[in-house]
């Protein structure tokens, strides 16, 4: 007995010091802590104020925004589902053909959607709103039903001005080019009428857009490790760390606080049902955000001429961008199962799996070599880089952010 | 946080035996230009292009250029001989990861502020790792590189 | 709830929208062999197929089960055929002759020129109504001809935009007289009306769904566009719009494989029930058809992890490196060839290069010239219109060991731009076809279209025209620094001729070289290199051998034959001498180069990877 309990003891001690972190892995893991708070962005000017961030969290709970009076943001982005929805392939009215999001730590990327067609969280919001698939509403239905709503309509106007008047304007109405009814009838609307009714879907994005700002959650048993409490991660998490910052190499994408560089890559994920990967993603996305209306150029940005207007600018549309999509942000992953644009994979195993065996993956051209190569992690290797993506997850922020506002207030 | 700059290599010297031309005019016919010595590791605000005919000079320097930020800084070209600020010439700016295969995703805008003097602006360093910085400069039909490694690690 | 349930559930439901079982082409059904370098090729109204033949210099009809020969006498180079009613419209480099059935000429359009109404190499034809189409890409153009009054009208000019191409290859015309054309170095179709005025343009280089990697062959039927995408080995199929309707093509991985494996596949014809694809790299045909309910046109599995290289045409080997072109890729790569490891192979060193028109980005890169004791090279790419200097950071202590930061670009000159200045001499913008490191650390540049030999300072600080009156079809360049005089070798001609540098006046006088089979004959010379001793070397892409002049023509010997072991060649390219008086021999159509030595002994080869393997086991 007391010779197994030694042999126990004798044990452990290599496995403590195999988890054991080298002053570069130190160094490391220091540049992927604390989770700042969001860079500031010019083109909403009340992206950080209170009471747009509250009119926001009215509005993301609200169903009534919505062909069918039952779909609001929260239907696929649900605070108890890491602000996703746990479904391969999101569904609003219908389903859609990719993964919903996680808003966790949303404000930290740049480009918004795995194609990266609108940038900013406010141009976002318009998107899901008119989308036939997802909410089904749109931007002259949204007047009216802010118009209304009294405690709505007062929380806009102290925040926007007067709503737009509405009694000119058809029933329902929406720019889009697929000769529908909404679209004959945005056509014939007067220009100031459509420009009005646009000015009303910016100002819901952006009162969106400072509710989502709010939701960080960071301070996650990784960070507080690095912070000092060295009991904060597991063994095996510690390993983890040593693969994801080592031989993993993830951190050329997986790089800062955030755990993403907010870029896009083409990793050779194949599409859900098979075959050859059809869906541009970002040589889609490069045009649809600079001819965006809701861009930061455009005539409903508050900084028209700043930094975020000068990337689109400069941003250049390769043949490189097929099939590339944005690099998620690696915090509280543990809580938004399945993953990928389509949610190909589902659990943290088959991602670590994909990235061990390139199993299935696509092959991007056969004329040039291909950079990605396996990494070829053993069984207890891969369960490491697990735990450590597990200890990632956050500390909950307060409980009143996450659900719909009492109304009588 | 923001990376640091880890290093920042100077390429200087296109043939390594020293025998390079330095045309000052390019294509006013068969040229037979004098030797340069091109010096060495002078400092990351000034670099000599590859062939040794300009001396560009930048601010800030490339040890203060920042990763996974857009930031802006001025060029100056000046004729490496004379010093003179070269007059009709165009500047391009571009970046790569040669370990990666892949350049910089933008097109920094170049604007002219006056002979020799350029802004760029939306450079975008997007991952940290090796970068090679190429500064190109166009007089007529001949573009000469100017370049520069710049390597980025967040530790 | 439970409505949201209900109506996702439809919406899901609906959505697996199941194709309706529609026939779709590509399943293997034949080929036709014994055709050689095939190009066009067209179906008559009985179901007959015509395939051109320039090598033998005529079409092939294969009809009935039996094949015949039509000769098409003064034109060179066949390119395509179109068919309408009894007559046959064929291409060749400078002209499209109307033959009928039997053979006989008929009439003859265009000569070779610039001019409205020239052609220069025109790569693919369409016949509708009395309006003949013609893809002419040396030209950059496309020009339509009324068979009834001559009336020509031309459109296009050098370029990306719109109403401009980049080597045309070929063209269709659809139901409605809307013409659609293979702009196959801008890697994409452009459509135009029956007036060649400009409607729209789609794809994009790469292997994607909708882009293309030198697309090619087009054919209009039924309703729907074929575009034979070359360098991505498939066929996409495309309506009106240019919305993708499917695609079939497997990529062939063994030498001559066929059974509907694709490699470099170039023209297409499209009937009802089958269609034929010609692959000149393969010397043949392959047919597919429809498929029957149940079946399932095959898809690509995975691809080899290890690829090939895809050399270009030209190999420059040079103390300790050895440097080639792999223009579909685009980049080059550089080889360390000095190491004294057995066995002896050389060890890939560096890649450098990536696709677009960025500066040192490429397009295609056509040739390299390395100068080892300088540590530089250049390199040529045509399409681009560029010429550009590398410096290499060749570390000697480290020979072996691969570098991403080993080539740096030095400087780049511009053709077009040099041309719009006035200071090439010459009468177009450059394209570099062919380079050679010539007297005094210049450079001598070939421009086969404009059949023209200049002079590039090293430093590409000045460029002179040396020669504009080279023969019909100059391919490569080689110098001669006993002789002082540069050989060229003519793909059309079948000869090799020089230019003495020291004379006043440089011209080109054709030396030797008879057109035949045998002995010290030329079929189509594709590279020339010299040996030390002044004699040189000549690659013969269609006798599949390197034979060896001396410098008055006399035949001194051969070596190599077809095929794809080790001491066979598969339509070499490229070649080179290296300072132990090796060659060094790009056998293009396998994938690699071979080492050997000047007795014909086979002493190394790389490069195919894989592709080779079988056919290495079973020697």
């Amino acid at each position: 007995m007391k010779l197994a309990l030694l042999w126990l003891l004798w044990a452990q001690v290599p496995a403590a010091q195999e988890a054991a972190w080298s002053e570069r892995e130190w160094a490391k893991a220091r540049a992927h802590t604390p989770l700042a708070e969001p860079r500031p962005n010019p083109t909403n000017r009340l992206a950080d104020d209170a009471r747009a961030a509250r009119l926001g969290q009215r509005l993301f709970f609200d169903a009534r925004f919505s062909a069918n009076g039952s779909v609001s943001c929260a239907s696929c982005h649900a605070p108890d589902l890491g602000f996703a929805d746990g479904k391969s392939l999101s569904t609003g009215l219908g389903r859609t053909t990719r993964h919903s999001l996680s808003l966790w730590n949303v404000a930290q990327q740049r480009w918004f959607f795995w194609d990266g067609r609108a940038d900013s969280l406010w141009a976002q919001a318009v998107q899901p709103l008119e989308t036939p698939k997802e909410m089904g509403f749109d931007r002259v239905s949204l007047g009216r039903a802010l118009r209304g709503d009294a405690e709505l309509k007062r929380e806009y106007e102290e925040l926007f001005g007067a709503l737009p008047d509405v009694t000119t304007w058809p029933a329902r109405a929406a720019p889009s080019d697929d000769g529908s009814e909404l679209a004959l009838a945005w056509q014939r609307m007067d220009p100031q009428e459509q420009r009005a009714a646009s000015r009303v879907a910016a100002n819901f994005g952006k009162a969106l857009e400072a509710y989502e700002r709010r939701l960080q959650r960071g301070d996650a048993p990784f960070d507080r490790f690095v912070a000092g409490a060295a009991q904060a991660l597991s063994d095996s998490a510690r390993r983890g760390w040593k693969l994801f910052a080592g031989r993993g190499n993830c951190r050329s994408c997986h790089s800062g606080p955030a755990f993403t560089d907010g870029e896009f890559h083409n990793i050779g994920i194949p599409p859900l049902a098979g075959g050859k990967p059809e869906d541009p993603a970002r040589y889609a996305g490069i045009d649809f955000v600079r001819a965006d209306p809701f861009n930061a150029r455009g005539e409903f940005s508050d900084a028209r001429e700043g930094e975020r207007a000068l990337e689109l600018e400069t941003l250049e549309r390769t043949p490189q961008n097929f099939g590339e999509y944005r690099t998620p942000s690696l915090r509280n992953v543990a809580l938004t199962a399945p993953y990928m644009h389509q949610g190909q994979l589902k659990t943290l195993a088959e991602v670590v799996n994909f990235y061990s065996t390139l199993e299935g993956a696509t092959p991007i051209g056969h004329h040039q070599e291909q950079v990605l190569q396996p990494l070829k992690l053993s069984a207890s290797e891969a369960a490491d880089l697990v735990a450590f993506l597990e200890s990632l997850t956050g500390a909950a922020p307060s409980a009143a952010l996450l659900a719909p506002l009492d109304a009588r207030r | 946080m923001r990376a640091r700059l880890a290093s920042v290599f100077l390429i200087v010297a296109a043939c390594a035996t020293g025998d390079i031309r330095s045309v000052s005019t390019p294509l006013d016919g068969p040229h037979q230009g004098e030797l340069v010595a091109v010096p060495d590791f002078v400092s990351t605000a000034a670099i000599h292009s590859a062939a040794g005919t300009y001396l560009l000079e930048l601010e800030p320097p490339v040890a203060a250029m920042p990763d996974n930020e857009s930031f802006r800084f001025e060029v100056r070209v000046a004729d490496a001989r004379t010093r003179q600020s070269a007059a009709d010439v165009m500047l391009a700016v571009d970046a790569a990861m040669p370990e990666h295969g892949h350049g910089m995703n933008r097109v920094p805008r170049v604007t002219r502020l006056g002979d020799g003097h350029f802004l760029v602006e939306g450079m975008y360093f997007h991952m940290t790792g090796r970068w090679e910085l190429y500064l190109d400069v166009t007089h007529g039909a001949l573009t000469e590189r100017a370049q520069c490694r710049v390597e980025f690690s967040d530790e | 709830m439970l409505a949201l349930v209900l109506i996702a559930l439809g919406a899901w439901l609906q959505e697996g929208e199941d194709a309706p079982s529609v026939p779709r082409l590509g399943m293997p059904s034949g080929e036709i062999g014994g055709t050689t370098s095939v190009t066009g090729l067209a179906f008559d109204d009985r179901g007959g197929l015509w395939v051109c033949d320039p090598e033998r210099g005529g079409m092939v009809l294969h009809a009935a089960g039996s094949t015949q020969m039509v000769e098409v006498r003064a034109l060179a180079r066949i390119s395509d055929v179109a068919i309408r009613g009894e007559s046959i419209f064929v291409s060749g480099s400078d002209a499209v002759v109307e033959l009928s059935l039997s053979g006989v000429e008929l009439r003859r359009i265009g000569a070779w020129g610039r001019a409205p109404g020239e052609l220069r190499e025109p790569g693919g034809i369409a016949v509708a109504g009395d309006l003949l189409y013609i893809a002419d890409t040396g030209n950059d153009r496309v020009q339509r001809f009324s068979l009834a009054d001559g009336a020509v009208r031309t459109c296009g000019e050098r370029g990306r935009s719109e109403g401009q191409f980049l080597r045309p290859s070929d063209i269709a015309v659809d139901d409605v007289g809307c013409v659609y054309v293979s702009d196959s170095g801008n890697h994409r179709v452009v459509k135009l009306d029956r007036d060649l005025k400009f409607l729209k343009a789609w794809g994009d280089f790469g292997p994607h769904p909708g882009f293309f990697a030198e697309p090619d062959g087009l054919a209009w039927h039924a309703g729907e566009l074929y575009v034979v995408d070359a360098d991505n080995h498939r066929v996409q199929v495309f309506d009106a719009e240019g919305g993708r309707r499917h695609e079939w093509g497997l990529h062939a991985l063994l030498p001559r494989e066929g059974d509907g494996k694709l490699h470099y596949p170039r023209k297409i014809a499209v009937r009802a029930e089958t269609t034929a694809l010609s692959e000149p790299y393969e010397d043949r045909v392959q047919i597919f058809r429809r498929t029957e309910p149940g079946e399932e046109v095959p898809q690509p599995q995975r691809f080899e992890r290890v690829v090939s290289a895809h050399f270009g045409g030209h190999v420059s080997v040079a103390g300790d490196l050895a440097a080639l072109c792999e223009p579909t890729a685009p980049s080059f790569v550089l080889y360390d060839v000095n190491h004294a490891l057995e066995p002896w192979e050389p060890v890939l060193v560096a890649r450098s290069g990536s696709w677009g028109r960025r500066v040192g980005q490429m397009l295609a890169p056509s040739d390299i010239e390395l100068d080892s004791q300088r540590r530089q090279l250049w390199l040529a790419d045509a399409d681009a219109g560029t010429l550009s200097l590398w410096s290499l950071d060749h570390d000697e202590s480290k020979p072996l060991e691969f570098d991403f930061f080993k080539a740096r670009m030095v400087r780049s000159l511009d053709f077009a731009v040099l041309h719009a200045q006035r200071l090439d001499g010459a009468r177009e913008p450059i394209r570099p076809n062919a380079l050679e490191l010539g007297p005094d650390g210049s450079l001598l540049v070939l421009d086969t279209l404009a059949r023209s030999l200049f002079v590039v300072a090293g430093d590409l600080s000045s460029v002179r025209l040396l020669c504009a009156e080279l023969g019909p079809r100059p391919v490569d360049v080689a110098w001669s620094e006993l002789h002082r005089r540069a050989w060229i070798v003519d793909a059309q001609a079948c000869r090799v001729g020089s230019v003495a540098l020291d004379e006043v006046q440089a011209h080109y006088e054709p030396r030797f070289g008879e057109r035949g089979r045998g002995d010290g004959e030329l079929l189509s010379p594709s590279g020339v290199a010299v040996v030390a001793d002044g004699t040189l070397l000549v690659v013969d892409e269609a006798l599949h051998r390197v034979s060896r002049f001396d410098p008055s023509g006399t035949w001194i010997g051969s070596f190599g034959s077809r095929g794809a072991g080790s001491h066979e060649l598969h339509k070499p390219r490229g070649i080179d001498v290296d300072e132990q008086g090796r060659a060094w021999v790009v056998d293009w159509g396998n994938h690699r180069v071979q080492v050997v030595s000047l007795e014909g002994e086979f002493l190394a080869s790389f490069g195919a990877r894989a592709f080779v393997r079988e056919a290495l086991r079973s020697k």
